[in-house]
């Protein structure tokens, strides 16, 4: 297996730090977040790819950490909410008009998918560091460097939010929130070494288990979820990664009967070592169940369990300075059209998009 | 079990990152916890340098740094904790200074379930405590102190409807109870300090009130008030400017058991001695009922204004109107949200509202929901013509719930309409507050528990009527301090900042 360059797009002189991918009917929109506080929205297509739209710069008045595509809306309507280092969280929101219906306008082409800022989140004390939606889109996570994560409820328009619970048990700084794809559960990574999983009971949210085995900041975590066959009823699974250069697979156990609602999690494996400083973020495909890693060494790592659910994995392919000597922030698999390929973004201002060939 | 952790002291608001206070540095070597704008850092490593003048932080400071809510344990130690008090009482002159002690309803439960015994047996056991190892004069519960506090709340929530101020902006005023909620809102949301109800909390009355009585009993001598509260804040509350010599120490229910074994005594020793009739009423201030002051009022465990504010609302009614009104209380969207609605059935009008509100989600959808500056945020650049084209489309779908709003069984609680909330910090109130005993170890059990308390509360007092008691003509009130709009300020701290 090898992984090549389709296509690096240049977007900015700053650092790209997230991105996040989602399909419509029409477009296959890819946003990106940056230290230069405009948001870039592209289109994806297998040949080639469309600057759509660069959101309202002025929105932030500090780097765009992170983004993240609400899941289950309207089939017409994208709906994006992006987490800054002022504080504040950002939703966008654009009604996707087939282009076949604006053939005969051609300024609209121009034009491309103008995106209108819908509502402005204020409650984190300082820098927000990511934001992640729950699988129904309605539960928004945010999380930041004054320790704590917030879970915001909204209304089907995306334009209200009420604030369900704050988190506060993690002593440090709290990088990275994901929801699982298909339940209420929360995971939260951490500067003090920690995951920690959420879940919601008697009206409020839970810390339900507390995952330590990392020697440093964890920095991002995904959950296993499949597109084609379905994952037993108990069958859960999280990767996370971290300064201490590994990735780690973590399985779910079972109710602790003992105390009250507490899952018991164990360490399931510690992915093979490839990397050489610290991991930055880590995605686990839905579809082939592999899973890719990247991180400050510019090593882009993919890995693949033997039998699924095995905990045995192994490097199928591996990419040095995918960024040249720049820092990788971000790792994401993506479905173009059928075909899976995985998206990067690094320190050099690039989004790199890889073919992965069998 | 550490007496006061981190996550104790933090009673459901938590510090900011770093506490800061201005200093003025003495020496020129700049120390590691002093940073280049001269503010001392809490929590850093200062090392042994002896060229710098030792620099204290007091808890006035704490209260006037905008820097973070809640103090640090060091700070806590050193000014308000029951080694203050025992020194305090070991250093006095017994002839010249007297002790009197306050203790709320809560914390009495909160013992008395701790030592298995009856609230009634508990009290006396306390009283005796008190009266034979430190000569204590009087031993008092806070209801006179409640009822003053609800009946003052009252006044100013009604003369405040029928004023030209709420024809402009009928927000609603909030209760200044929980001392945690109070110093949050004077730091964090200036804006909002001008809602907030002046008056003092029971705590305070009842410390003004015993310095009242004794200074009339006992015109040359002195008296140092010792209060136990259910929670951490409250002894930030004694340590206001505004509120000074009122309560001169707030210890709670844990450090009142750890206090006991530090002192080598065996409560149930009291307790076997509660069959002293007289005590309580040998420990009653002079010209005080010494019943009422044991005495709890209806309404929620952590003080029930909103409750009394719209007894007292129906019962000002005419009599015919009266007579078709209705107190509905309505649930809110989760368990620490309700509201307490006089519906005139007839019509279906709301008469008066008030509502309950605790935990700091709730307080944080209210401060948005509150905030005057809500819809013009990074200085009017929000591009508002977009904005407002898509919350068209949204009004159509509010107004048919709103029509179903009018059916009386089909009610929603709408506590920022109404005339007044009582906000505490802790999620479920003083019930909750983090002083008082709970052995529990996982959440959901320490939640359980504070369930049992709740339902506990409402049976184990007496209750009384508290607006059927005698009015006081003195006010008590707080002059707040709303803290300056807050700079754009990067402090270093330790750790990455991505």
């Amino acid at each position: 297996m090898s992984i090549t360059l389709a296509k690096g797009i240049k977007l900015q002189n700053d650092k790209t730090w997230s991105l996040d991918y989602k399909c419509t009917p029409f477009s296959n929109l890819l946003a990106v977040a940056s230290t230069d506080r405009k948001i870039k929205i592209l289109n994806i297509k297998p040949n080639g790819t469309k600057l759509e739209d660069v959101l309202d710069g002025t929105v932030h008045r500090k780097a765009v950490r992170s983004v993240a595509w609400r899941p289950n809306t309207d089939i017409n309507t994208a709906t994006l909410a992006a987490g800054s280092f002022d504080s504040t969280v950002s939703i966008w929101t654009k009604e996707i008009v087939g282009n076949d219906q604006e053939m005969d306008d051609e300024s609209m082409d121009e034009e491309g998918i103008e995106m209108d800022l819908l509502a402005i989140i204020e409650g984190h004390e300082n820098e927000v560091k990511c934001v992640a939606w729950s699988f129904d889109g309605n539960l928004l996570a945010t999380c930041s460097r004054d320790k704590s994560v917030w879970i915001w409820e909204t209304d089907e328009m995306g334009e209200e939010y009420e604030c369900v619970s704050v988190l506060q048990e993690h002593s440090q700084d709290v990088k990275h929130v994901v929801w699982h794809p298909s339940r209420s559960l929360l995971a939260s990574s951490s500067y003090d070494d920690t995951i920690r999983l959420w879940k919601e009971y008697d009206d409020d949210w839970e810390c339900v288990a507390v995952l330590t085995g990392h020697e440093g900041t964890v920095w991002s975590s995904d959950f296993e979820g499949s597109n084609t066959d379905q994952l037993q009823e108990d069958e859960i699974r999280l990767v996370s990664v971290s300064d201490d250069s590994t990735a780690r697979v973590w399985k779910y156990v079972e109710e602790d009967e003992e105390n009250d609602g507490q899952q018991v999690w164990i360490c399931q494996s510690i992915l093979p070592k490839v990397h050489a400083n610290q991991v930055y973020s880590v995605s686990w495909s839905p579809i082939s169940g592999r899973i890719a890693t990247s991180g400050s060494d510019g090593t882009l790592v993919i890995y693949q369990e033997s039998e699924r659910g095995s905990g045995t994995f192994e490097v199928v392919a591996q990419k040095e300075l995918c960024h040249g000597v720049y820092e990788v922030n971000i790792v994401k698999w993506i479905d173009v059209e059928g075909k899976e390929m995985i998206a990067t973004g690094g320190d050099d201002g690039y989004v790199n998009l890889w073919n992965i060939n069998e | 079990m550490s007496l006061l952790s981190e996550e104790d002291l933090n009673d459901f608001i938590s510090p900011a990152l770093a506490c800061t206070k201005p200093t003025e540095i003495k020496k020129t070597k700049i120390k590691n916890n002093v940073n280049e704008k001269g503010e001392y850092e809490v929590g850093v490593d200062d090392g042994e340098d002896e060229t710098l003048e030792k620099v204290t932080i007091t808890l006035s400071d704490c209260l006037a740094c905008s820097g973070c809510i809640t103090s640090s344990e060091e700070i806590m130690l050193q000014q308000q904790s029951h080694g203050v008090f025992l020194e305090a009482m070991s250093k006095c002159d017994t002839n010249v200074t007297k002790l009197a002690v306050s203790i709320s309803p809560q914390c009495r439960l909160s013992m008395a379930t701790y030592y298995g015994v009856s609230i009634e047996t508990f009290d006396k056991a306390f009283a005796k405590f008190f009266k034979e190892r430190f000569n204590a004069v009087y031993i008092v519960g806070t209801q006179l102190g409640r009822n003053i506090s609800i009946q003052q709340a009252i006044g100013k929530l009604n003369d405040w409807k029928q004023s030209e101020e709420h024809k402009h902006d009928s927000r609603p005023r909030l209760s200044a109870a929980d001392p945690g909620f109070v110093i949050y809102t004077e730091k964090t949301k200036p804006d909002l300090v001008p809602l907030l109800l002046n008056v003092k909390s029971p705590q305070q009355i009842t410390g003004a009130l015993l310095h009242e009585t004794f200074n009339r009993s006992y015109p040359d001598k002195s008296l140092y008030v010792l209060g136990v509260m259910a929670c951490f804040d409250k002894k930030l509350e004694a340590s206001r400017p505004d509120s000074e010599g009122e309560v001169n120490c707030v210890i709670t229910p844990k450090e009142f058991v750890a206090m006991l074994s530090e002192l080598g005594e065996d409560f149930t020793r009291y307790l076997d001695m509660s069959n002293d009739e007289q005590i309580l009423v040998q420990m009653c201030p002079d010209g005080w009922d010494s019943k009422l002051h044991w005495c709890i009022n209806n309404g929620s465990s952590s003080g029930g204004f909103a409750y009394q504010y719209i007894v007292s609302s129906q019962r000002s009614l005419p009599i015919d109107v009266q007579r078709q009104s209705k107190i509905v209380t309505i649930a809110g969207k989760n368990n620490n949200i309700c509201e307490y609605r006089l519906i005139n059935i007839e019509t279906g009008d709301t008469i008066s509202s008030a509502s309950e509100l605790s935990g700091f989600r709730n307080i944080q959808n209210m401060v948005r929901h509150l905030s005057l500056n809500d819809t013009n945020i990074h200085g009017g650049k929000f591009p508002k013509r977009r904005v407002q084209s898509l919350r068209k489309r949204q009004v159509t779908q509010v107004s048919s719930i709103t029509n179903k709003m009018k059916s009386l069984n089909n009610l929603v609680a709408q506590p920022y309409k109404s005339d007044f909330i009582e906000v505490n910090a802790a999620p479920g109130g003083c019930l909750n507050g983090s002083g008082l005993l709970n052995e529990e170890q996982s959440t959901v059990r320490k939640r359980q528990f504070i369930q049992q308390l709740e339902t506990m509360f409402h049976e184990s007092f007496p209750i009384i009527d508290p607006l059927d008691t005698l009015r006081c003509d003195k006010l008590y009130e707080y002059q707040f301090h709303a803290a300056e709009p807050q700079k754009q300020k990067d402090i270093v701290t330790v750790g990455n900042t991505w």
